[in-house]
């Protein structure tokens, strides 16, 4: 278990530290989705009321999109120089790998979400203000990554990787993703999340689905 | 003395064995039933044209390529797909290089021996770095350096975990004069400390002095066998 930690360690270590090199993930992927913001800004109702009970969808909607970037970028590391065979030759268990892929993702994802919301409110005049947006983005954007690192890996080898991986990807995030919008949205509204704990529950199963089959088939997936 | 040396070389433990292997690509069958044993102080080249295998097989017994069908494929005695510790046994230079071209050298040194949990990492990616020449310029990024010096650096990644099993697909290529004698020091030192070595090449001549056995892949099967 020692030697698991700090093999995962060592992995998200060297992610974080080829991003502060690079500033190719983050914030590529930050000035994305704050230009959709923007554009939105535009072309949405100025009408208040209209703007509130968007607001749950266009963020998340940001979110899977921008977060796209993320998915791409974070397993070609791995494609160049073949550096996916020195991983599959040292002595690792492969599950680190996909966990660690999976923890960075989470990070870049949740980090962006984080800082949406309040810039939401104050674009578009609406106050989302709530603490337990803190744990439902975390859900959310948990869930994202832990699919999104087995679809990527499925189609980093691929010719046409950055056509297939949305194709694929997002007809099955879709569940997740109606999901954490319902809830957001029942937060956004004032209600008690007592009234959403259908969607939250169905959060979480996706979330336990996705990671346990990430970390049963991630070996094969990346071995085939 | 002489029967003594023929008796410990022949009940000696292969540092590898591997039986039957066979792979294929597509409609393409690369490997149809390759046998290899590697013994310790061995040094096998590897010849053969291009595309006939050489890469694949070694990727295999690298334990990154998963072969189609394999009877048995043992370093020092544990099943390489089954025991993560039989590749902590192996180094490996491929044709590419291997390392972060973001990171630096001493970054991707200390990335790796974290992985294969090396003790004591600052003492041993010096001691690497400094005899490859390489010390003055370990905090630069891998993309800056020339063809040669990454090159140098990816043996040294392939060392660092002071391997049994050194495993090299063209190991000369881009390395200049005087990287090319600080590797073959690097083999003569693994003979003598009676670890194991087999390398690709394209010019078997130059590996007169270093290779204790000549073999060659032809048609999928391990056909020339000169000692």
């Amino acid at each position: 278990m020692k030697k698991f930690i700090i093999t995962l360690h060592a992995l998200i270590r060297k992610d974080f530290t080829i991003e502060r090199h690079t500033r190719e993930i983050f914030l590529v992927m930050f000035f994305f989705a704050l230009s959709i913001l923007f554009i939105l800004n535009f072309v949405l109702d100025t009408d208040i009321k209209a703007r509130n009970s968007g607001a749950a969808g266009l963020i998340w909607i940001i979110s899977v999109i921008s977060g796209q970037l993320c998915l791409n970028q974070i397993m070609s590391l791995e494609e160049e120089n073949d550096m996916l065979q020195s991983l599959l030759s040292a002595p690792i268990p492969l599950t680190a790998v996909y966990l660690a892929k999976t923890i960075t993702c989470f990070f870049g994802m949740y980090g962006m979400t984080l800082i949406l919301f309040p810039l939401y409110s104050v674009l578009y005049n609406v106050s989302l203000y709530s603490a337990n947006l803190l744990w439902i983005a975390a859900l959310g954007c948990w869930g994202y990554a832990s699919l999104g690192v087995i679809i990527s890996t499925m189609t980093i080898q691929t010719r046409m990787r950055d056509i297939l991986l949305p194709v694929l990807f997002f007809p099955v995030i879709i569940p997740l993703i109606v999901a954490v919008v319902k809830v957001t949205q029942t937060v956004f509204t004032g209600e008690t999340l007592n009234s959403a704990s259908t969607w939250i529950s169905q959060l979480i199963i996706f979330n336990i689905i996705f990671t346990t089959i990430g970390i049963i088939s991630f070996d094969s997936l990346i071995k085939d | 003395m002489i029967n003594t040396t023929i008796l410990q070389d022949t009940f000696e433990e292969p540092v590898l064995a591997a039986k039957n292997i066979r792979k294929k690509f597509g409609r393409m069958q690369v490997l149809k039933s390759v046998d290899i044993q590697i013994r310790q102080g061995d040094c096998i080249v590897l010849i053969g044209e291009n595309g006939v295998g050489k890469s694949t097989l070694i990727r295999i017994l690298s334990g990154t390529m998963k072969p189609d069908y394999s009877e048995s494929l043992i370093v020092c005695g544990e099943d390489l797909f089954t025991s993560e510790k039989s590749r902590n046994k192996i180094g490996l230079i491929c044709h590419q290089t291997m390392l972060y071209s973001d990171l630096s050298a001493l970054e991707n040194l200390q990335f790796f021996s974290r992985l294969y949990g090396i003790n004591h990492e600052e003492e041993k990616i010096n001691t690497l770095l400094d005899r490859f020449g390489l010390s003055l310029r370990k905090n630069d990024p891998i993309r800056s350096y020339s063809r040669g010096m990454q090159q140098r650096i990816a043996i040294c990644r392939a060392l660092i975990h002071e391997p049994i099993l050194l495993l090299m697909d063209e190991p000369f290529t881009g390395l200049d004069e005087k990287g090319t004698k600080i590797l073959i020091e690097v083999i003569l030192e693994m003979k003598s400390q009676k670890k194991a070595v087999l390398l690709t090449t394209h010019d078997p001549n130059s590996m007169k002095a270093l290779a204790t056995k000549y073999i060659k892949l032809e048609k999928g099967l391990i056909t020339g066998d000169a000692e």
